[in-house]
């Protein structure tokens, strides 16, 4: 069972463990992250950072289909991570079905120039991310924790849209 | 003369309380537990002040300061209180409810110093890049930032509760007040137990399914380890205190960071070079791990750096070792200080007090039975919650700095060589143990109050059904991760609407 999706440049972190992983008791932990997927030292600090009876399961971006259909059909309340945008799309150009995808958290650097709220920052290439993954259909709500106000990022990715919103 | 005076002196004590909540060092003594106790005993309201900063602490004791996530302010909130017992001759019951509107406002007031300081990395980013020297001028007007705006917030406080009390505060919300004032406390052990029970029930006995990974025993390498660094190492970790000066949402911990480790930058790179302004520039980004865990970070990131200037490591690695050590660190920190010490030691000194005889706040409180409490007593509670916790948090600290020093990638940079599995378990434990304790205590501490007063079966019974409805309001806030402040309110609103329909309400 997926339980969300999430994409947060921090990954596995305080605000995944004490909020998100209790409050949707979530059993599971998919990460999908070609990056991660290749580097052991990454896994193993992954490993390390994900609490007592959670598990854990690393992907790449071509593996991602199967192991996203494997957890599906499991019982177990799964919890997806993305590192970036950049997968999330490429999950949703895949024809995977993603309902609501939480946006957690985007460092800033220097090409971004945009933000929304106080955790988001997109660059110009990951507004047209957001309208294209919009017009699929996936709800976005950006949100730190459960009990934060979401953000809406609406206004910062569709700010210079035309009237149909793209 | 003497009420501005002593409003003026709470409120210059609540700004200094307040740099130990973000700027410096996390000590706890900002805890609203303590806080409120001194700022009770000072303000001539030593019982009434020790309640109301135990209930600003424990109904809020499962909000953490998760990432950027900012909960509300139980200290801004306890001295605003106090500020108002003091200043307007509110009763208890009223200022704390008072104290909620400011710790609301102050909240506001944070996050909008913490946008502010995210617009100062420009600027002293490029004092960075031009070689000048790192601006310590930020921290400072960090901390000046930070102090003011709680003077502000508490004398204003008391200042416009002066003004209140001239006129008439109607009955009815007074009414409404003291009722739901009552019930904080309930509302509190609840918040408590809930929060141990999800983590206890959480937890797998049969140990880290995920595995730990290898204990480099012999093949750590430890970077400046010697006695020729031990001034660097000592500066280094006292600098450490100032992680979170200056925190900011854009980059996070980053000008604490940076003002920590730049001794040992200099040592590595050598002050001045162009490698030094670089690596400066690198250790300016975006930084953010649990404020206990961060000498282990730094430590991890010394010993990379040392790796990178040797040319055994890229950049770009790096910063995805540093950003990936970070969050391992957050997690594990998060889910020990903020999730499980800080509110175990909270527990324990709520023992104290019950132990010394201090036990008229679990039935909203009443000033004829704070008279029976000695100053000791009522502070010994708070201040054993300061020092447990202060004592826990700066042994990892110590031990912290040591591994990340002496650790490579065998050992994840020294996560792999603490037990946290195990901690994080045996917190888990001892945390329900002591809120079911509680829970069981105000219990019978309301079965011994009902035999003194002579209760009757019918006050009996609607007494213990609305502290289960409590309970079960604190279960679903658990569950749904409900915000605190809206139930407080609600609560508080509803009290005074059934209070203005002349409707009698129950105190507990």
């Amino acid at each position: 069972m997926l339980s969300l999706f999430r994409v947060d440049d921090r990954l596995i972190h305080g605000q995944i463990v004490e909020s998100w992983i209790p409050s949707l008791g979530i059993n599971a932990v998919l990460v999908i992250s070609d990056e991660v997927f290749n580097d052991s030292l990454r896994r193993n600090l992954l490993k390390f950072a994900v609490p007592e009876g959670v598990s854990l399961h690393i992907a790449s971006l071509d593996s991602a289909v199967e192991a996203l259909n494997q957890m599906r059909n499991t019982d177990l309340p799964t919890l997806v991570l993305m590192p970036s945008l950049n997968e999330a799309e490429a999950l949703v150009r895949k024809g995977i079905k993603i309902p609501v995808l939480n946006l957690g958290g985007i460092i800033y650097t220097a090409f971004r120039n945009l933000s929304a709220g106080n955790a988001i920052f997109l660059s110009d290439s990951e507004k047209e991310m957001i309208r294209s993954i919009s017009r699929q259909g996936v709800k976005l709500d950006c949100r730190g924790v459960p009990s934060d106000v979401p953000v809406d990022v609406s206004c910062v990715a569709f700010a210079d849209a035309g009237k149909d919103g793209y | 003369m003497s009420t501005v005076f002593g409003l003026f002196l709470l409120s210059v004590l609540s700004g200094l309380l307040s740099l130990d909540n973000l700027q410096i060092g996390q000590f706890m003594v900002s805890r609203p537990f303590f806080a409120g106790t001194v700022m009770g005993i000072l303000s001539g309201c030593p019982a009434e002040g020790a309640a109301i900063g135990l209930f600003f602490e424990i109904v809020f004791s499962s909000e953490m300061p998760l990432g950027g996530s900012i909960p509300y302010n139980g200290l801004a909130g306890t001295s605003a209180a106090i500020a108002a017992i003091r200043a307007g001759s509110f009763l208890p019951e009223l200022a704390f409810f008072y104290g909620l509107v400011f710790a609301w406002i102050y909240t506001k007031a944070d996050i909008k110093m913490r946008e502010m300081r995210s617009a100062w990395n420009i600027r002293a980013s490029e004092n960075i890049s031009y070689g000048l020297d790192y601006p310590g001028s930020w921290l400072m007007r960090s901390f000046a930032a930070e102090f003011f705006a709680m003077f502000l917030c508490i004398f204003s406080a008391g200042f416009l509760s002066f003004l209140i009390s001239l006129t008439q505060v109607p009955a009815f919300i007074l009414n409404g007040a003291r009722f739901s004032y009552s019930l904080v406390p309930v509302l509190g052990i609840g918040i408590l137990y809930f929060h141990f029970r999800s983590h206890f029930r959480n937890m797998s006995l049969s140990g880290n399914e995920n595995g730990d990974s290898e204990k480099a025993k012999d093949s750590k390498t430890a970077v400046f380890n010697d006695p020729e660094h031990k001034k660097t190492r000592k500066q280094c970790f006292s600098r450490l205190f100032f992680i979170q000066s200056g925190w900011n949402f854009s980059h996070f911990q980053n000008f604490g960071f940076l003002y920590a480790i730049k001794p040992f930058l200099e040592k590595i790179y050598g002050k001045g070079t162009s490698a030094f302004n670089k690596a400066m520039l690198r250790n300016f980004e975006k930084v953010n791990t649990n404020p206990v865990m961060s000498p282990l970070l730094a430590g991890a990131v010394i010993s990379l750096e040392k790796s990178f200037s040797e040319g055994k490591i890229k950049e770009e690695r790096l910063r995805q070792v540093k950003q990936s050590i970070a969050s391992a660190a957050a997690s594990a920190g998060d889910s020990i200080f903020w999730a499980r010490v800080k509110p175990v030691s909270l527990q324990l000194g709520i023992f104290i007090w019950l132990l010394a005889g201090f036990n008229s706040w679990l039935f909203g409180f009443h000033s004829e039975a704070a008279e029976r409490i000695s100053l000791f007593a009522l502070s010994s509670g708070p201040l054993f919650s300061v020092i447990a916790y202060s004592f826990f948090a700066v042994y990892m600290r110590k031990k912290g700095f040591e591994a990340g020093l002496s650790g490579n990638e065998l050992n994840l940079y020294g996560l792999a060589d603490f037990p946290f599995s195990r901690i994080i378990r045996r917190l888990s434990i001892a945390g329900f143990v002591f809120s079911s304790a509680l829970m069981i205590e105000m219990f019978l501490f309301f079965f011994i109050k009902a035999r003194d007063e002579r209760m009757g079966e019918q006050q009996i019974v609607l007494r213990i059904l609305l502290v289960l409805a409590m309970l079960l309001i604190c279960r679903m806030a658990a569950v749904k991760k409900l915000y605190m402040p809206h139930i407080l309110w609600s609560l508080f609103f509803a009290a005074v609407i059934l209070s203005a329909l002349k409707i009698p309400v129950v105190l507990f």
